[in-house]
């Protein structure tokens, strides 16, 4: 049993979609990948239009005028017409189709792989070929986060439809879903569409967060340990989430690109908890407008689940490609006595990695890298379970990233 | 218009409730019915110890971080578990001076001297019990419903020793054993009643607080050991009254499993408790009260034994193997 409270109010709420903002900042970053405007301030753009291309492509969400370009936003004025680019058309069906035409299909659409932290166009050519087992990660352990549960129960047949897609994208015949066990109405609705189907074998796992980490998720479902810096792919693994199947299906049959993001809109200082639909560039303030407004002063605004996702520093940064959650904590959620650290080894008894969180960290504010290497720093996955259990509100996770970091660094040093 | 920036941290961005003075909290209530026991079996004069042994626990960690100017620590409420557990130890007629100079020895030189909470090598309250021993007074044991007075001294004719000795001579005491498990007997003032110490170590199991490897491996080795090496002829009879008496029940619930002192991992931890029922035999047989001197040499143990038992990280064995194989390109 997990240790982590539960805290969604919003997995009975399907998605809705909200008016659509008049200013969007569309974001040209996203995890050190860039893409390079290529329109100019003041032009017009349509709806799916390309506004910059590089190692992903960002379309525009909205049709309307680029107000303002910078390296990492292109501020785009909405003028609600929505006229639509002409989308590319499509001769062959999907089984014509090869692994390339697939990958350029991707490229083309601007997705994004959330499982990767990569373009799901550099994920499929990492893993075609190569990969032997393929598993779509439907597993969703955070609080507050239902935005992957609730797509796969509105839209499972684009889901499963997607999956389909990358199976044949990598070359493999059969693939795991591993799906949650609290979520008991998806793994019905999914023995349902696919219970006797030859291409998917479903699998449940009742392991909570942070089941959804890749290689925690290959560990649970098969049993293998994946190695430290080595890309999963090259271990026959290939690991896809909700988000990037449902993109690659729409992608493919409507011919539509990846310009929307599926959040939930959660914590104590709206009114209203939803899952909403929002182009990316929305700001987390207009999000929060539309469902209900603040009720409390926010204290911190988290872009991605409580647990890993970012705290913003201002409330009118944009939702990106790979945002699943936005939650506006109050204080109420501070946790304001510390202690020093009173070995209760909560953090060893959690953590997913089998790594010794404390000594760790203890280790490294000595300056011992060494021993940060003997005691494994470098399988730290970061999923913040060590930080959460700790009693002594000792900031363990933020430790064993400076400790993971000081190992690298020791290793190969990399000159500034 | 005015941009109003928010706070930033690294994740994760929620907590758990628990925290240091919650968890030392729930070790209070745990301990609680076996105090009201003890003070409904031998009297109000149990409730001065106790009074004397937490404000002594309490006061001079103040004192102690007052004068070296360090953060105050008496808020977390590991000074006040201290003096409870170390108060519990005691039989209900020792005189008073020896809880308050006991709680100054854990306090100061077992806990604070090596650092303050989460740093001390040995348990506080075993330590000081330990040297409480070397007064003869300490072992000033009253029967049940004895009139004690509250606060003077009491005066050492008509005090019994424990149900213990009697054992240690091979013989079984006078006691029933369902007077032994509910706590009717002669015994420390929290440690008499073993029903509701375990009902205490139970609430602490459920709501996570301890684990029950380190209790179950202290009390299952010590009752194989009563069992293979027995002093009397009626083995299962000698063995329960052996693990029934003294502070054997109370130690492997409330004090090896004190976070600081205690190994870490789950394999660890079984060799701990292991050890610590096997060093008890072996005292109880040489004729010392074993328990808490046991506790005290395994608590040097705690780290070797977690560095011998450290768990594989995720991963990494797989890495060191593939290194000596051949180089990734």
């Amino acid at each position: 049993m997990s240790i982590i409270e539960q805290n969604n109010r919003t997995r009975s709420h399907s998605f809705e979609k909200i008016p659509l903002p008049s200013v969007l900042s569309v974001p040209l970053t996203l995890d050190g990948y860039t893409a390079t405007p290529v329109v100019k301030a003041g032009d017009k753009v349509k709806k799916y239009e390309k506004i910059a291309v590089g190692d992903y492509i960002v379309h525009s969400p909205v049709s309307g005028t680029v107000q303002a370009l910078s390296d990492e936003y292109a501020v785009i004025k909405n003028d609600f017409r929505e006229t639509t680019a002409e989308l590319i058309p499509e001769t062959k069906t999907i089984q014509e189709l090869s692994s390339e035409e697939l990958c350029q299909r991707a490229y083309q659409s601007g997705i994004w792989c959330k499982t990767r932290k990569a373009p799901l166009d550099k994920a499929i050519s990492e893993c075609a070929g190569k990969v032997s087992r393929v598993i779509i990660n439907l597993c969703e352990g955070q609080p507050f986060v239902s935005s992957a549960y609730r797509l796969c129960l509105d839209n499972i047949d684009a889901v499963l439809g997607g999956a389909k897609i990358l199976m044949k994208a990598c070359g493999v015949r059969r693939a795991v879903i591993a799906v949650d066990l609290k979520n008991f109405r998806l793994i019905k609705l999914l023995r349902e569409k696919c219970g006797k189907s030859p291409l998917f074998s479903i699998k449940v796992i009742t392991r909570g967060y942070p089941s959804e980490n890749p290689r925690r998720l290959v560990y649970i479902v098969d049993g293998v340990e994946s190695e430290n810096g080595k890309n999963l792919a090259l271990q026959g693994y290939g690991v896809f989430g909700a988000r990037e199947c449902y993109d690659f299906y729409t992608a493919q049959v409507n011919r539509t690109p990846s310009v929307n993001c599926f959040v939930t809109a959660e914590g104590d200082c709206i009114s209203t908890p939803k899952n909403i639909i929002v182009p990316i560039g929305t700001s987390a303030s207009y999000i929060a407008e539309c469902c209900g407004g603040y009720i409390k002063e926010p204290h911190k605004i988290i872009s991605g689940g409580a647990f890993d996702g970012e705290a913003l520093w201002d409330s009118d940064q944009p939702v990106n490609k790979d945002s699943t959650a936005v939650v506006f904590l109050s204080d109420a959620y501070v946790k304001k006595t510390g202690t020093a650290c009173i070995k209760c080894s909560r953090c060893v008894k959690y953590c997913p990695m089998f790594l010794m969180p404390l000594k760790i960290a203890e280790a490294h504010s000595k300056g011992k890298t060494e021993k940060c290497k003997e005691l494994g720093a470098e399988s730290c996955i970061q999923c913040g379970i060590c930080s959460y259990v700790c009693p002594a509100n000792i900031t363990v996770t933020q430790k064993m990233a400076q400790a993971k970091d000081a190992v690298k660094n020791k290793e190969n040093p990399t000159v500034f | 218009m005015e941009r109003k920036l928010l706070n930033v941290s690294h994740f994760p961005h929620i907590r758990h409730q628990d925290t240091t003075r919650s968890i030392m909290g729930d070790v209070i209530i745990a301990l609680v019915p076996s105090l009201i026991w003890g003070a409904y079996i031998f009297g109000v004069r149990v409730l001065s110890v106790v009074a004397v042994s937490v404000l002594s626990c309490v006061i001079s960690e103040a004192v102690f971080c007052l004068v070296l100017r360090k953060n105050q620590t008496v808020g977390d409420l590991s000074a006040v578990v201290t003096g409870i557990i170390l108060a519990c130890t005691f039989p209900a007629a020792v005189p008073l001076w020896i809880p308050a100079v006991s709680g100054v020895f854990a306090i100061v030189f077992v806990k604070q001297l090596f650092g303050g909470i989460g740093k001390n090598i040995l348990n506080p309250a075993a330590a000081a019990r330990v040297l409480a021993c070397l007064f003869p007074q300490t072992e000033r044991y009253s029967l049940p419903f004895e009139k004690l007075p509250v606060l003077a001294e009491v005066s050492p004719e008509g005090l019994v020793s424990e149900a213990i000795y009697d054992l240690k001579d091979g013989i079984i005491p006078p006691i029933s054993l369902f007077d032994m498990f509910i706590g009717n007997s002669v015994g420390g003032i929290g440690t008499v009643s073993c029903l509701l110490l375990v009902a205490g170590g139970l609430y602490l199991v459920v709501r996570k607080i301890i684990s029950v490897r380190i209790p179950l491996a202290f009390l299952l080795s010590a009752a194989a050991m009563f069992y293979l090496f027995p002093k009397n002829i009626m083995t299962e009879e000698y063995m329960i009254y052996h693990l029934l008496s003294g502070g054997l029940v109370f130690c492997s619930i409330f004090m090896a499993t004190d976070f600081s002192t205690s190994p870490m991992t789950g394999t660890s931890r079984i060799i701990f408790g292991a050890g610590c029922g096997v060093i008890t035999v072996f005292l109880r047989y040489m004729g010392f009260e074993g328990v808490y001197t046991a506790l005290i040499i395994m608590n040097l143990s705690a780290g070797l034994l977690d560095r011998i038992t450290l768990p594989r990280p995720f991963g990494k064995v797989l890495s060191r193997n593939k290194k000596t194989k051949q180089p990734e390109e």
